[in-house]
């Protein structure tokens, strides 16, 4: 693409840093590779716009520890991350995957990963973290900062002066509705089920 | 208190190692009976220990962010575009008095560009920003067709892809050209067709095979094809075309963004020494 080259040692400490510009490059890089894979194996836009941001954030966590080493091309990294979970996803969900002319696979050197490849149900587990993190973002300003506040061991009488609230038993109802509804909302999310723990 | 409050609290106690004597003794035991309760037990563990990594939760919410930005604009470029051509077809319509103040205000901007240096042309500001595209992945498959059409496909784009990889860009527009024969519908032969042409410094021949890569919104390779049409227009001289087609990049975020307001501020000045 038409951008500064970028080697995938710098992509990977962009990542570890949290890096929104690496992140932007990575989905104009990366994305319609995996979007391709995902829309001719069974699945839509939506799945693939999921999938991606759930192999990104394995591979955040791949970034962030000391020990890792990218043996295999980022991409080539990547790539297997999503494949390996959509896979994994289509046999759970129990859905055919597509057998029409338009069938592609992209091949990778499966040795290159799979000895840096995670458990596939530990890509499983990492899905279902980012269902309760995408639940929480769509929780209220208000109630994310209570649970923040409340996670963060800040007393009732804390969380009321700094959220400017009535009092410790308005805190303390508020928050309860705001766990019971994030709690509600990833029970009831359609992909909660094939998740679960 | 209600009653899904109370046992809420009571998780949340136990949780913390916080539940003492009878109390935790009364949990444990409706635990051994309620699985739905368990249940319960273990996501809200579970939910507590992923909120609370808090540099993971940073980084997903990154990664929604730009996720957002990729897609607003996608979605948003055909509404924006047409918005864009009516606004400027408005601007045009003024009365003498502005038209004479506006080329008094041209002159001087002309005098102070020559002065200055002058504009670059469109083709030294498509070097600046063109650089190659890579292939996605490897390809590979038989040409024994009695395992399908697939298998085939898959053997064409590995050859063509191979000879791409190797910068014999000439060579490989023939074998992509045969895809987008054999299977019309093919949005990544095209999109690596115009490539190929581009990288030979064809860029009128460029032009139809990355319109055709470009249309819709959720296509594989669709941005990327759009963002190397403007590059195609650029360097087949047709401004006002690349201009339209930066537009897309230019206010929405993504990757592109900061390199399409460099251009488009480039265009601007050669579209108005025009």
């Amino acid at each position: 693409m038409s951008l500064p080259a970028i080697t995938d040692i710098e992509r990977l400490k962009g990542l570890a840093s949290n890096d929104i510009q690496v992140v932007h490059r990575l989905y104009e890089d990366y994305f319609p590779r995996i979007l391709s894979f995902i829309l001719k194996n069974s699945g839509n836009e939506e799945e693939a716009r999921d999938l991606f941001q759930d192999g990104l954030v394995v591979l955040f966590k791949k970034a962030k520890d000391p020990h890792f080493e990218l043996k295999a091309g980022l991409f080539t990294y990547l790539y297997a991350i999503c494949r390996n979970l959509w896979l994994k996803k289509l046999k759970r969900f129990d859905r055919e995957r597509v057998t029409s002319g338009e069938q592609m696979e992209y091949t990778i050197n499966e040795r290159e990963v799979s000895e840096q490849m995670d458990d596939d149900e530990e890509l499983l587990h990492e899905s279902r973290y980012q269902l309760y993190r995408r639940k929480f973002r769509e929780l209220g300003e208000g109630c994310q900062k209570i649970l923040e506040l409340s996670l963060a061991g800040r007393s009732m009488e804390e969380i009321v002066g700094e959220m400017n609230l009535s009092s410790v038993g308005y805190a303390r109802k508020r928050k309860f509705k705001c766990k019971e509804q994030l709690i509600r909302r990833i029970q009831e999310d359609g992909n909660y089920g094939e998740l679960a723990i | 208190m209600s009653e899904t409050e109370a046992t809420y609290q009571l998780i949340e106690q136990y949780l913390a190692g916080k539940l003492e004597g009878e109390a935790l003794a009364s949990f444990e035991a409706r635990l051994a009976s309620d699985p739905k309760l368990r249940s319960t037990l273990a996501l809200v563990g579970e939910v507590d220990a992923v909120l609370d990594d808090r540099d993971t939760m940073a980084f997903s919410q990154t990664v929604a962010e730009a996720d957002k930005a990729y897609f607003v604009s996608t979605d948003g470029h055909r509404e924006e575009t047409a918005h864009a051509i009516r606004q400027k077809r408005a601007v045009r319509r003024f009365p003498v008095w502005m038209a004479v103040a506006a080329s008094v205000i041209l002159l001087a901007v002309v005098g102070y560009f020559t002065l200055s240096g002058g504009s670059r042309t469109p083709s030294e500001i498509f070097d600046e920003h063109f650089s190659s595209y890579e292939v996605p992945g490897t390809f590979r498959g038989g040409v024994d067709t009695a395992k399908g059409a697939d298998s085939l496909k898959m053997a064409q784009y590995g050859q063509a892809f191979d000879v791409y990889t190797a910068g014999a860009f000439k060579e490989a527009i023939p074998l992509l050209e045969e895809i987008k024969a054999s299977y019309p519908e093919e949005r990544m032969a095209s999109f690596y067709l115009g490539l190929s042409h581009l990288e030979l410094g064809q860029a009128k021949e460029a032009i139809p095979s990355l319109e055709k890569a470009g249309r819709g919104s959720y296509t594989p390779f669709g941005r990327q094809a759009r963002w190397y049409l403007g590059l195609a227009y650029l360097k087949n001289g047709d401004l006002d075309s690349a201009r339209t087609s930066f537009h897309e990049f230019e206010y929405k975020g993504g990757g592109y963004q900061k390199a399409a307001q460099e251009i488009v501020k480039e265009l601007e000045k050669l579209l108005s020494d025009k």
